[in-house]
């Protein structure tokens, strides 16, 4: 016992093992361990701290949104159907297939609409690989056809369908005929992303995006919303995502290539062109596009026009919002926009993110009464330029800035009288005694990814109440609350603040490297 | 600790690590009007593994050159005593930097809501992995008698480890590599830090990594010592 006590010990101290091998001893110890307290860490989550885990809760402002439809569906005994791509035990956080990511959060809020509106939502899984799906909790699964669920792709003349993916989701109604809703990756549709690569989000809105899909289902007839191209139109994801929320599909229109616009056309969107459109010429044999646009007014079209201020001047597309009452208030060789600031109520140290305040006209009124029915906050916009208006030809001032506001043309200061229309509407009774609708907005930032996401503003149901009290479009999704992951913006540090803390933090080392140069230079002359 | 001020590289040091630290965070935080923290610390990682290296480069390859190396080896000191004070010699002047630095996070608390529990997490990873860049660091330096070579040596080996982390993207998410270079990875590791988490088997992964290299520039003095 004594002789196993002493080679042991004597192990112990590396006695009996070459330097080497008592390093790669150690060594492998060190990793094993590692790699157990990993694998432990992995699989049950040993965080001495985590970060807060979201509040997924949904609202309850879909109850209102719902009401009728979920009459109606009773009546026809008719469901939504929400159908996850993914075998159910995926969304089971005991499975060791469950991934916590964005479609597990998606299957929350759909989990939570399923128990609120039993008669009216229920929950699908649908594995892609054997094409089988559960229903609801039954438990049982039945062999489908895939194309029952895929959305034709109907681009270019192809014959073909989208591809289901795992992170999709269809919304289709349990009865056959209807139309059916297709999300390729909910990642896209439902959160506002802040870094692909950790996968964090600022903002979350799948409340939202289940109403505006459910409704959409079930509706009889659908709006289309057509954005207009080849005018260095920018993209708008969120906008039209937004759109499709409120209930429009959207199309893609080409002026150039069409006689007329689409008698399809309930809204046309003009989103930030930086080149004008087509009008008559003398030589010109092409029906111009601003023809186009005057004759899709008369016949009772709606427009949506965001401009971006800092563009040059788009003659005829000003001319032709001029016509409706609506035009930029500019300097007088017209080369810049009037663009109003705000030095003491906006967000930001430069003054161009405004709170936008509702203006004091009847369309105003009423655009305000909806949202305010589901939200508080104000209107975010930012780098928009004054508009001047003609009440005469039906045009009215929707937002405004506040009394505090000034308008600049460049860096000098023109004016600061205040009360800037931000935001405006013609709506008038055209010669062919159609009622047609004019919305313009001279900035684009209104739609913008974080200022739909901004906590506490209310751009949202701004946007909302334009297409319901503007545009006609029923069963728009008011008061869906984003869920806000992340709400750091340094409010009230103004730009001359930060540069004065800049300098006081980069004076320290600065203070100190003279010193050590005098301490060092000091002791060398000793 | 004191030859860091009687020469002029600990100045060099502070007066480096106080101008870009306080930098990158007037950029990444108030010139974005933003509270969020996450990549201050990641430019901060990036940062440190260059300036690290030259606060460990003359840990023992300036002794070995100016040839005050025996002193070392017959002083009454055991060699993990005079390793150990080496190493936390460089630990105390990073950590001093870093507690500096922090300060300027107190402006943040006037203008945003700031996650403190968050901010004292990722300030802590980066003081576990300042404290295995100088592991490693002085582990180097004992190898060598020039300092230049030290400093790059150290800067190769911090890459490796970081760079195990972009290898990662590349491979397939189930690829049983991937687990492996999770795990060796100094980068894979931080991030988990800086998404929230206080990881236990990271904070552990920094600890061992920092013994293995200490205990390794032991065992090379313990060696010299003998030989």
């Amino acid at each position: 016992m004594k002789k196993i006590k002493e080679k042991l010990i004597s192990w112990f101290r590396g006695e009996r093992l070459t330097g080497s091998a008592i390093c790669a001893l150690v060594i492998g110890v060190i990793i094993a361990f590692n790699a157990i307290v990993y694998a432990l860490t992995v699989a049950f989550g040993l965080y001495l701290y985590s970060p807060d885990v979201d509040d997924l809760t949904i609202s309850g402002s879909t109850d209102a949104l719902f009401a009728e439809a979920i009459e109606e569906a009773r009546e026809n005994d008719e469901k939504v159907r929400i159908v996850f791509c993914r075998a159910k035990n995926r969304f089971d956080p005991s499975s060791s297939t469950f991934e916590d990511d964005e479609i597990n959060k998606f299957y929350i809020t759909a989990k939570q609409f399923e128990e609120r509106y039993p008669d009216f939502i229920e929950l699908a899984y649908l594995n892609l690989l054997t094409k089988r799906m559960t229903v609801g909790n039954s438990g049982e699964e039945e062999l489908v056809d895939i194309t029952d669920y895929q959305v034709k792709d109907e681009t270019g003349g192809k014959d073909e369908y989208y591809p289901l993916y795992s992170n999709s989701v269809i919304f289709v109604s349990n009865k056959p005929g209807r139309d059916k809703r297709y999300i390729q990756d909910i990642s896209n549709a439902a959160f506002v992303m802040e870094s692909l690569e950790t996968g964090s989000y600022s903002s979350y809105n799948g409340e939202e995006v289940i109403a505006s899909m459910a409704m959409w289902v079930l509706a009889d007839e659908h709006k289309t919303a057509y954005f207009t191209t080849h005018h260095g139109e920018v993209a708008d994801i969120t906008f039209a995502n937004l759109l499709t929320c409120a209930g429009y599909s959207i199309e893609m229109l080409n002026l150039r290539q069409v006689d007329v616009v689409p008698d399809t056309a309930d809204l046309v969107v003009i989103s930030n062109p930086n080149k004008d459109f087509e009008t008559a010429t003398e030589n010109s044999s092409v029906y111009p596009e601003i023809a186009k646009l005057e004759n899709y007014i008369e016949n009772g079209g709606n427009i949506y026009v965001a401009l971006d201020p800092y563009v040059k001047k788009l003659y005829a597309l000003e001319e032709f919002l001029a016509k409706y009452g609506i035009s930029f208030a500019e300097s007088d060789d017209g080369k810049l926009k009037h663009m109003v600031r705000d030095s003491s109520n906006a967000i930001t140290a430069d003054g161009f993110t405004l709170v936008a305040e509702f203006a004091d006209s009847e369309l105003s009124n009423t655009i305000e009464s909806s949202v305010r029915l589901h939200n508080d906050g104000g209107v975010i916009i930012r780098e928009a330029a004054a508009l001047n208006l003609n009440s005469k030809l039906g045009a009215s001032p929707i937002l405004v800035s506040s009394g505090a506001s000034a308008v600049y043309e460049g860096k000098d200061r023109v004016d600061n009288k205040g009360n800037y229309c931000v935001g405006a509407a013609s709506s008038f009774i055209t010669e062919k005694g159609n009622e047609s609708n004019i919305f313009v907005l001279p900035s684009i930032y209104i739609s913008a990814n974080d200022a739909l996401a901004k906590k506490g503003y209310s751009n949202r149901d701004f946007l909302y109440s334009v297409f319901d009290n503007l545009f006609g479009m029923e069963n728009v999704p008011y008061g869906c609350t984003p869920v806000y992951r992340r709400d750091s913006v340094l409010e009230n540090l103004t730009m001359k603040l930060a540069k004065i803390y800049t300098a006081v933090i980069l004076s320290i080392p600065a203070i100190l490297a003279v010193g050590g140069a005098i301490v060092v230079t000091k002791r060398k002359n000793r | 600790m004191r030859s860091y001020f009687t020469g002029v590289i600990g100045y060099v040091f502070l007066v480096l690590f106080l101008a870009l630290g306080g930098g990158i965070f007037c950029l990444t935080t108030l010139f974005a009007m933003s509270a969020e923290v996450s990549s201050f610390f990641t430019y901060m990682l990036i940062f440190s593994a260059v300036i690290l290296p030259l606060l460990t480069m003359k840990s023992f390859s300036d002794e070995r050159k100016a040839k005050t190396e025996q002193l070392l080896l017959t002083a009454p000191v055991s060699i993990t005593g005079m390793v150990l004070g080496k190493f936390l010699a460089a630990l105390t002047m990073f950590s001093g930097a870093l507690l500096f630095n922090s300060l300027y996070f107190l402006i943040l608390y006037r203008y945003a809501e700031v996650k403190t529990a968050h901010l004292i997490g990722n300030f802590l990873a980066l003081l576990l992995v300042g404290m295995t860049f100088i592991a490693i660091g002085v582990f180097v330096s004992s190898l060598t008698e020039n300092q230049l070579t030290a400093a790059v040596g150290t800067m190769g080996i911090i890459l490796l480890f970081l760079g195990v982390g972009v290898i990662n993207s590349l491979l397939p998410a189930a690829f049983w590599l991937r687990y492996v270079f999770d795990c060796v990875s100094i980068f894979t590791r931080f991030q988990t830090f800086v998404n929230g988490y206080f990881d236990l088997s990271s904070l552990l992964y920094y600890i061992s990594v920092t013994t293995v290299f200490v205990y390794l520039t032991i065992r090379v003095y313990d060696r010299r010592r003998y030989n």
